[in-house]
């Protein structure tokens, strides 16, 4: 019986720690080099702000340690002046910032700041393509804004998102 | 009983016969009175011989009526017979008309009730029956030659001259457009004298007004017409005494002028300039467009509006017209020529085909996949091009260097990717709409792009379930 309860009692704990074991993974380096987090600790070049979702998250340099799914959103690096490429996480744990985008519908607004430049996309079309490591998107004659995540309705299948910048409509 | 019908048909034929056949008029004229202080003279240059009077009138037995004597060298033998006359015979036609006008206009005329008009009248018919005279009026009997009453002569040979004049309109065609009014004026100045029955024409003023007129020819007959004295002039002839004229009525002048009247059309057809049919291309529009007409100096006269690929218009007066386009149909491009057309009566029905060419535009697409940083061309790809209505209307292939050129005509287009490079996708179906004549490049790329595992790491969840699990 005592067994039992001790079990339960430390699944609840990892339950309710796992976001928190993430957040002290991704602070390790921090920890372990104090004196370098005030020296190298990165400012956000701008952040991507999805009021529908409740998504308002900072966006790092390509180059960029912060700039990788594991600790932020992330700008991938086949990104170009007209195509934006951004992943992030979705499912559970704090890093699944995506974890909402399936819950964007088309003509929804989504707003990009990016050196202080603020740009607003709207949701042109939604799709899901199975896995495999890779997005097949097509590049439109207008800026163009793509979002991908996992998708959390079909397992194995990859969500994204594609947005139109809205003055280029 | 068939001969006692034609004994009495032939009894009342001899009895009407001596009644229809022309009988002379017979009368007698004397010497009326004198009109004190006219003295006249006529010098008969063939005897060499002056006769000299004070005016005197000639009057007929019974009426009174005057007359005047037309035979200035014969004598007047009181006691007379003369008979009326038609064909005078001692005078040309021409002096016989000029005779009776002067006369017509003479003494009696309006105010010409002094009795000096009389013997003025006479003087001038003297002049116009026998010019070879020389006559002359003089301040006593015998007296020496004055010039006297100019202004009256004057008078009376205008009236004359204008009543020989016919309306400068006479004898002549003219060429009209129905509905188009026409007014002639007549230059002659006599036209108010005439009248005319037609009712295509009214006479007012110093013209001639025609009024809507029909498709048609038409002789239009002008009288003039003097009824002053109610009875004709009569030429009377005796052969024991001079001739005479009574004064009377002229006889109606007629003047005759045709009027041509015409329908004229100008009658547009519009087409496509480069297939040169009626039917447009694309969804274009060869209907709605607008032309102006203007008149050689560039009034605006009408519009026409093409409708069912033409446009007409009726009944526009004969001249020179210029025809602009002002709008263009729908998805065509205006046409910036301004064409001349002449209306005549020779050419009046002007046809015209119009042309407008279809807004057009040369499209490149460039095809290429890759990522976003490795970009290759992307040759053999089909594309099927659909119209607005959903017709195919091209299947079209990219080249070797993924390219594809068309010339597309005012429409929208829908593009679909058909096949593609194995592992990318093909592009979404694209909207191509052709409303300028502006290039369009369309640059399709399809992108492959490596994404990382988005999926959250619960390994440690799962590792951490698994040793529990054993422990239990």
């Amino acid at each position: 019986m005592l067994k039992k309860i001790l079990i339960l009692f430390i699944i609840t704990l990892l339950l309710l720690f796992t976001k928190s074991i993430v957040k002290i993974d991704s602070n390790k380096v921090n920890i372990s080099k104090p004196i370098l987090i005030n020296t190298y600790q990165e400012k956000p070049i701008g952040n991507l702000k999805i009021t529908k979702i409740k998504l308002n998250q900072d966006i790092y340099r390509i180059d960029s340690k912060e700039n990788t799914i594991e600790k932020n959103i992330q700008i991938l690096k086949e990104s170009t002046d007209n195509l934006i490429i951004i992943a992030a996480h979705s499912g559970s744990g704090k890093i699944a910032y995506f974890n909402n985008l399936n819950k964007l519908l088309i003509n929804d607004e989504v707003s990009l700041t990016l050196n202080k430049k603020n740009n607003t996309y709207i949701v042109k079309n939604i799709w899901e393509q199975k896995k495999n490591g890779y997005i097949n998107i097509s590049k439109e004659e207008q800026d163009q804004l793509i979002l991908t995540t996992c998708s959390p309705n079909h397992n194995g299948y990859q969500l994204i998102v594609n947005c139109i910048k809205k003055e280029s409509l | 009983m068939h001969k006692i019908k034609f004994f009495l048909i032939l009894l009342i034929a001899l009895m009407i016969v001596p009644s229809l056949s022309v009988k002379a008029e017979t009368t007698s004229f004397y010497e009326g009175e004198y009109i004190q202080g006219i003295w006249m003279n006529k010098y008969n240059p063939l005897t060499k011989t002056t006769y000299y009077q004070t005016a005197r009138f000639f009057r007929e037995v019974g009426s009174n009526d005057f007359a005047y004597c037309i035979q200035p060298f014969n004598f007047f033998t009181e006691g007379s017979t003369y008979e009326s006359t038609i064909n005078h015979t001692t005078i040309s036609n021409v002096q016989r008309d000029r005779v009776a006008l002067i006369a017509h206009f003479g003494y009696g005329y309006k105010n010409h009730t002094d009795k000096k008009w009389y013997a003025i009248t006479q003087f001038m018919i003297w002049q116009a029956a026998d010019p070879s005279g020389d006559y002359y009026f003089t301040d006593s009997l015998n007296g020496n030659r004055i010039t006297a009453y100019t202004s009256e002569i004057n008078e009376i040979n205008n009236l004359v001259a204008n009543y020989n004049k016919l309306p400068s309109m006479a004898n002549k065609t003219y060429d009209i457009v129905e509905d188009n009014n026409l007014e002639i004026i007549d230059t002659n100045n006599v036209i108010s004298n005439y009248q005319t029955t037609s009712d295509l024409v009214t006479i007012k003023d110093n013209k001639i007004i025609v009024n809507n007129p029909k498709e048609g020819e038409y002789n239009i007959t002008l009288t003039r017409e003097d009824k002053y004295y109610n009875k004709p002039h009569i030429f009377w002839r005796s052969s024991t005494s001079q001739h005479l004229i009574e004064t009377g009525d002229i006889a109606a002048k007629k003047a005759q002028i045709t009027i041509n009247v015409q329908k004229t059309t100008i009658s547009l057809n519009k087409i496509d300039a480069d297939t040169k049919e009626t039917t447009p291309q694309g969804k274009a529009s060869l209907d709605g467009a607008i032309y102006n007409l203007y008149d050689e100096n560039n009034n605006f006269i009408d519009t026409l509006e093409i409708i069912d690929n033409t446009a007409e218009i009726h009944n526009l007066n004969y001249g020179k017209y210029y025809l602009k386009e002002e709008k263009a149909g729908v998805g065509y491009n205006l046409d910036t020529n301004t064409y001349e057309i002449n209306l005549s009566k020779e050419t009046p029905i002007i046809e015209k085909t119009l042309e407008n060419k279809v807004i057009k535009a040369k499209v490149t697409i460039n095809k290429q996949y890759g990522d976003s940083n490795n970009m290759k061309n992307e040759e053999n790809i089909n594309f099927n091009l659909y119209n607005s209505k959903n017709d195919l209307y091209k299947t079209l292939i990219t080249d070797d260097k993924g390219n594809i050129e068309i010339e597309l005509p005012y429409d929208t287009y829908r593009l679909e990717q058909l096949n593609t490079t194995s592992g990318y996708s093909k592009i979404e179906p694209l909207t191509i709409d052709i409303n300028t004549n502006d290039d369009i490049t369309l640059n399709l790329k399809d992108l492959k792009i490596p994404v990382p595992d988005t999926h959250t790491n619960n390994k440690l969840l799962i590792i951490l379930c698994i040793i529990i699990s054993l422990i239990c």
